[in-house]
């Protein structure tokens, strides 16, 4: 690189530069209802995602529809679940 | 104005004093195998009985908060997802599916932000970043995730190979009553349904590694019915005869990850498979006879046949090497 921050540890390896990416957690939280919540930091970074997973076993006798999330502008809406759900919002 | 700000030619943040970046913690302890299975249809032994099977591993990590779990896959020609992920009590467990019945665990790297790193590091040459409140958001003697690729990709809707869906089926017909009906005709292997994104990256190629959540789910049903009534003959009433076979499969999403591209496909998670045989009864010719009628079903289906939470997920990418 011919220019930016390079970070290094005491071995003299390089940790990060300024030409790499990378994702950042800016939350977390369990979502078991249809609900809209404003998105961490949305002024400081430009792009998001949010990650869902499963928490339980899959029920043997019904859907396990994840509540699925829409970013818009600073706030995500999570709506259809029926089972809770992990989401993981990041950021960069 | 105070803090501390970095951001990549992209405008995507690096470090900020305001956004806990996510730095690499170790990997997660390998606790076992959950389950294999899926080899087959249980109770029935005839043809398309031959499955791929799949593996279900259990892994545990010890984490103050949420764990980024990141796959390398220890076969990369296989299907690997996180199946389940959830706090129990004070350790995270996570759940991950393989295709196949190939045993020998992936391993699972582990980030989470700053906060949540509980090993101590005797490092003393690095940087720090912190917020307002004094917390550690960014802490390069835990390396950080380096992000290679990101791809947005979704599992085709149809798991089985064909891409076709298996359908309903009922005849009147004594022949097929007697040999068709107990026959599977459907392949619910999926070993080669996906879909795929081609991408460039310098990794070597046994060095990939992958964060993504395994979301969607389908379960799909083949069911043949046959039915005819016989001749009754020497004074004997006429009898109807009927036979329903079910074959069924739950598929769960996995990805298969290279340096050169990035296939969604499918495990199949669980099978299940039922025989219901009836004869009406018959006064008989001597005046005796009765009903017979017997049904056999293993395993269950959760639901009626479709693909549920069919969303386009973004896959990470990263560089395992990193973090070795």
């Amino acid at each position: 690189m011919s220019y930016g921050l390079s970070v290094v540890n005491s071995n003299g390896v390089e940790v990060l530069n300024t030409e790499r990416t990378t994702w950042n957690v800016l939350d977390f939280f369990l979502v078991s209802s249809s609900q809209t919540v404003p998105v961490p930091a949305s002024g400081y970074c430009t792009e998001f995602k949010v990650a869902i997973y499963h928490t339980v076993e899959f029920p043997s006798n019904q859907e396990a529809i994840l509540y699925v999330p829409t970013i818009n502008g600073t706030s995500v809406t999570f709506t259809g679940g029926n089972i809770t759900t992990l989401a993981v919002v990041m950021g960069r | 104005m105070y803090g501390l700000d970095i951001k990549n030619d992209s405008g995507h943040v690096l470090i900020s004093d305001s956004v806990p970046s996510l730095h690499f913690m170790g990997k997660a302890t390998y606790a076992g195998i959950e389950f294999t299975r899926s080899t087959g249809f249980p109770g029935y032994s005839g043809s398309y009985d031959s499955l791929e099977g799949v593996v279900v591993y259990r892994f545990i990590t010890s984490v103050n908060n949420v764990p980024v779990v990141f796959i390398k896959p220890s076969n990369y020609s296989l299907f690997y997802g996180v199946l389940t992920q959830r706090l129990n009590g004070s350790s995270w467990e996570i759940q991950i599916i393989q295709s196949s019945t190939y045993s020998i665990p992936p391993e699972i790297y582990i980030f989470c932000s700053v906060a949540g790193i509980n090993v101590s590091n005797s490092e003393t040459v690095g940087l720090q970043a912190f917020d307002t409140s004094g917390n550690v958001t960014f802490d390069s003697r835990y390396p950080p995730l380096n992000v290679i690729n990101t791809v947005d990709i979704q599992s085709p809707t149809v798991p089985g190979n064909s891409g076709v869906a298996p359908t309903s089926t009922s005849v009147s017909s004594k022949s097929y009553y007697q040999n068709w009906v107990m026959n599977l005709d459907y392949d619910f292997n999926c070993n080669n349904r996906y879909n795929t994104t081609t991408l460039s990256s310098n990794v070597a190629s046994n060095n990939v590694m992958f964060s993504a959540s395994t979301t969607t789910q389908a379960v799909y049903l083949r069911r043949k019915y046959a039915s005819y009534r016989s001749d009754g003959g020497y004074g004997s009433d006429t009898q109807f005869h009927e036979k329903e076979y079910k074959w069924a499969a739950m598929y769960h999403q996995g990805y298969k990850v290279s340096n050169t591209a990035v296939l969604a496909g499918w495990a199949i998670y669980n099978t299940a498979f039922s025989a219901r045989n009836y004869v009406e009864g018959d006064s008989g010719f001597i005046g005796i006879g009765g009903e017979s009628s017997s049904t056999s079903t293993t395993g269950t289906l959760p639901y009626i046949q479709k693909t549920i939470n069919q969303i386009s997920n973004t896959l990470i990418i990263a560089d395992s090497s990193f973090y070795d």
